[in-house]
């Protein structure tokens, strides 16, 4: 009974900024009938988007499984997920502006959410496609062809695709990042970037409601996916296969090389060339000597540092309560679900009016907020260490040293593999920053925003690559996927 | 790393702390005013200055919020929107700190000191001039049919001086001018900066802008030129202003006094603008004097009147 009313009272405490939230924008949510045009698109875009990202991941996770790819080219792929989207958006717009191509608009945010979610629908997707593929083998061999192979492959890989559609949906349902480089230039608006215009709107007679009755319909959107938002399921045995085939290499390869291209070689060209004269002219000691970016690299850097350090600090110390650790997980799950523009409206309206407001510390709170489910996601799917403990209980250690000496020590890979995880995407948020920075706790995101803002562009271009550089660490921390 | 962990932190916390530090909310822009905050901070070591550089909107938007809540952060106002700043002067909000220096003109300070020009830009006629070869002369003539498609202008909902241009030529030539620039194509970019490194690439062909911003790219290189149109280039008043609430006014002042310092003149003039003080330099490759025409704002009604024949959202 205890138990129940602590999880209530915590469930009740975590939810404060969207029920503020709820209760802000709701009185002013008819307002927003000229705005339906709007809902209307964020729901078409994230919708398409998703089954884009879906059909080229699951293209590709069958090229992997038949193809036998792994290792480098799989690196190769990942890099462009870990590159933060609204990057991914630069690179594709200056990409396109190479070749005299205005890509501005629902093209360019389609485009750059495909390159950027794919990799992501590929993780998620692969292991089921190589256990359908797998039976498939099994089943050809006992004389199913043609059309009957459907149904051996589909009841398997439907729900992973169900699950991965869900998840993909909410992502796009909430990116601010390549809407705000790709849309908001071109007219084009989603909920998150008008959200934002609105907050921002010197005309707005209230800006914060009005931005609030946006968030609602951002929540009604994004609600039926979280209901169904389940884990991916992420083990799957291995299956008999088929010997690999070079075509299903090469078409895997030549996706990974064409997606990273079509990324780089825009950011390259602006960050390394004068546009006017063709010099050789790396803008990068420009850009780093701004001080708004070295401002936004330190803030960056601690918070994303903080962050983890904080959020494996809980994971760990509620590692031996595997229970209450669950619990706690499945109500922050909420924050990383939903878009981060709610959690970003609902700290503001929860916190203006106190002194945490307008500091960097605002900012921390939100991340903690945000990344919380993975950090103790990193740990609850780690290794079984209880077994461990026990034996040293049984010969006489007292819990906290027997978690030390033999618990804890077998779980750093998966802090470590947390921390890399949470790190790169922490250090290059943008989303929950844009709304909620202020003078002087700038991040690199927000810096970057304000670079293409004020026509930096070769700046911005060469921020975006030293970010690509950065995300590319994630890597070094890949666990086995 | 303990000592560099700490470092980190101290960097972090200090900035919120420091007692000389001076906030700074302005649509000047940024590598403008980091050249100019580097200056002053090279003369003022240990004092810290924080900048908040958007559109004007967007400053104006953060300042009402702010104002709301009831906590104002900048020491120093710097935008280009006098109808906002004529409002908290009326409400006695403003710090009056008339400009002493020798020469200054004092048209150009506005009710009696309690803001003013500190350099001057206009909204000019610009091209891309391997796009277009025969350039405009007046803002009539970019209704001529070689201009169609060809034509842009910042977003006035973002940009204070783009503000100024919907006012102003909708006062001159009514506001069937941009009815006709609407047929003959004419599109809108968020912000001055943005439209200045589309039409350099040749995005554009022909844009309403800034004169400082397009003499930066000229002077990287870019395929561009400024016409100040016969009929007047729009002066867009981008005043200075201490508010009363400032929590570090003498910072704000010793800050006011050095963009009239010859040094800040100096920097206005290289960075293409046209200094306030008689004695500065002026801007290379311009006109030594230019047929300015002070600008009207547009107001709401006109500007929603803008915004629905645009289908811009605010």
């Amino acid at each position: 009974m205890d138990r129940h009313l602590a999880q209530l009272a915590l469930g009740a405490l975590l939810a404060l900024p969207l029920l503020h939230l709820l209760a802000r924008g709701t009185p002013l949510l008819p307002g927003t009938l000229r705005d339906l045009d709007v809902v209307g698109a964020s729901l078409v875009l994230a919708g398409a988007g998703t089954l884009l990202a879906l059909g080229m991941g699951l293209g590709l996770a069958v090229a992997a499984v038949w193809g036998r790819v792994g290792g480098f080219w799989e690196s190769l792929l990942l890099l462009g997920y870990l590159v933060p989207p609204f990057v991914t958006g630069m690179g594709v717009l200056f990409s396109f502006q190479a070749f005299g191509i205005a890509i501005q608009g629902v093209p360019g945010i389609l485009l750059a959410w495909t390159l950027h979610y794919t990799p992501l629908a590929y993780l998620l997707l692969k292991p089921q496609v190589r256990l359908a593929l797998g039976l498939l083998t099994a089943a050809r061999v006992h004389g199913v062809t043609g059309a009957r192979g459907l149904g051996v492959v589909l009841p398997p890989l439907l729900p992973a695709l169900a699950v991965a559609g869900g998840g993909l949906y909410l992502a796009l349902l909430g990116n601010f990042g390549v809407p705000a480089v790709l849309g908001t230039p071109a007219g084009v608006y989603v909920l998150p970037t008008l959200a934002y215009t609105r907050l921002m709107s010197p005309f707005a007679t209230d800006p914060l409601g009005q931005a609030a009755a946006l968030g609602i319909w951002l929540t009604l959107l994004a609600l039926p996916a979280v209901l169904l938002a389940r884990p991916g399921i992420l083990e799957a045995r291995e299956t008999p296969l088929p010997p690999g085939g070079g075509p299903y290499r090469l078409v895997y390869g030549l996706y990974a090389l064409l997606a990273l291209a079509l990324i780089l070689l825009g950011l390259l060209r602006e960050a390394l060339q004068n546009p006017y004269t063709g010099a050789f002219q790396p803008a990068f000691a420009q850009a780093l000597a701004l001080p708004l970016v070295q401002a936004g690299l330190r803030n960056s850097l601690l918070l994303a540092l903080l962050t983890v350090g904080l959020l494996l600090a809980l994971a760990l110390a509620l590692r031996p309560f595997p229970q209450v650790l669950r619990r706690i997980r499945s109500l922050l799950d909420l924050y990383y679900l939903l878009p981060g523009t709610l959690l970003g409206l609902g700290l503001i309206l929860l916190l203006a009016p106190t002194p945490l407001y307008g500091t960097p510390w605002i900012l921390l709170l939100a991340y903690l907020l945000n990344f919380a489910a993975l950090a103790l996601r990193a740990l609850e799917g780690g290794p079984r260490v209880e077994g461990a403990v026990a034996v040293g209980r049984v010969h006489g250690l007292p819990p906290w040293r027997s978690w030390w000496r033999l618990g804890y020590p077998l779980l750093w890979p998966s802090a470590f593999a947390g921390a890399f995880l949470i790190l790169p995407l922490a250090f290059s948020e943008i989303t929950l920053s844009a709304l909620l920075y202020a003078p002087g706790s700038e991040t690199v995101g927000v810096a970057v925003l304000s670079a293409l803002n004020g026509g930096l562009y070769r700046e911005g271009a060469a921020l975006g690559l030293v970010l690509m550089g950065i995300s590319a660490l994630g890597l070094l921390g890949r666990p086995r996927w | 790393m303990i000592r560099a962990t700490v470092y980190l932190l101290l960097g972090f916390l200090l900035p919120a702390l420091a007692q000389g530090s001076l906030t700074l909310y302005t649509s000047e822009i940024l590598a403008d005013v980091n050249a100019l905050v580097e200056a002053f901070r090279r003369q003022n070591p240990g004092v810290g200055v924080q900048v908040f550089r958007s559109g004007t909107g967007e400053v104006v938007a953060k300042l009402r919020a702010e104002l709301e809540a009831g906590n104002p952060q900048p020491d120093l106002l710097w935008f280009a929107n006098e109808d906002f700043l004529k409002e908290l002067a009326a409400k006695g909000l403003l710090r009056r700190v008339p400009p002493t220096v020798p020469g200054y003109p004092v048209q150009l300070a506005y009710q009696g000191g309690l803001y003013y020009e500190v350099r001057l830009l206009y909204n000019a006629i610009v091209v891309n001039t391997q796009r277009v070869p025969e350039p405009p002369s007046s803002w009539r003539d970019l209704l001529r049919p070689a201009y169609r498609g060809l034509l842009g202008m910042p977003d006035p909902n973002f940009s204070g001086a783009a503000l100024a241009t919907v006012g102003t030529l909708a006062q001159r030539l009514g506001f069937g001018y941009f009815e006709a620039l609407k047929a003959q194509g004419l599109r809108i970019e968020q912000s001055n900066p943005v439209l200045q490194q589309k039409l350099a690439r040749g995005e554009y062909g022909v844009a309403i802008t800034t004169d400082f911003g397009a003499r930066q790219e000229i002077a990287k290189g870019a395929p561009l030129r400024v016409v100040y149109p016969r009929d007047g280039a729009i002066l867009v008043p981008t005043p200075v202003a201490v508010p009363t609430w400032s929590r570090n006014p003498q910072l704000a002042l010793s800050f006011l006094r050095f963009l009239l310092s010859p040094e800040a003149q100096r920097l206005f003039a290289e960075r293409g603008y046209y200094p306030v003080l008689p004695e500065a330099p002026r801007p290379a490759g311009a006109p030594a004097q230019v047929l300015g025409i002070r600008a009207t704002f547009a107001d709401p009604g006109l500007l929603a009147q803008f915004n629905a024949l645009f289908g811009l959202r605010r």
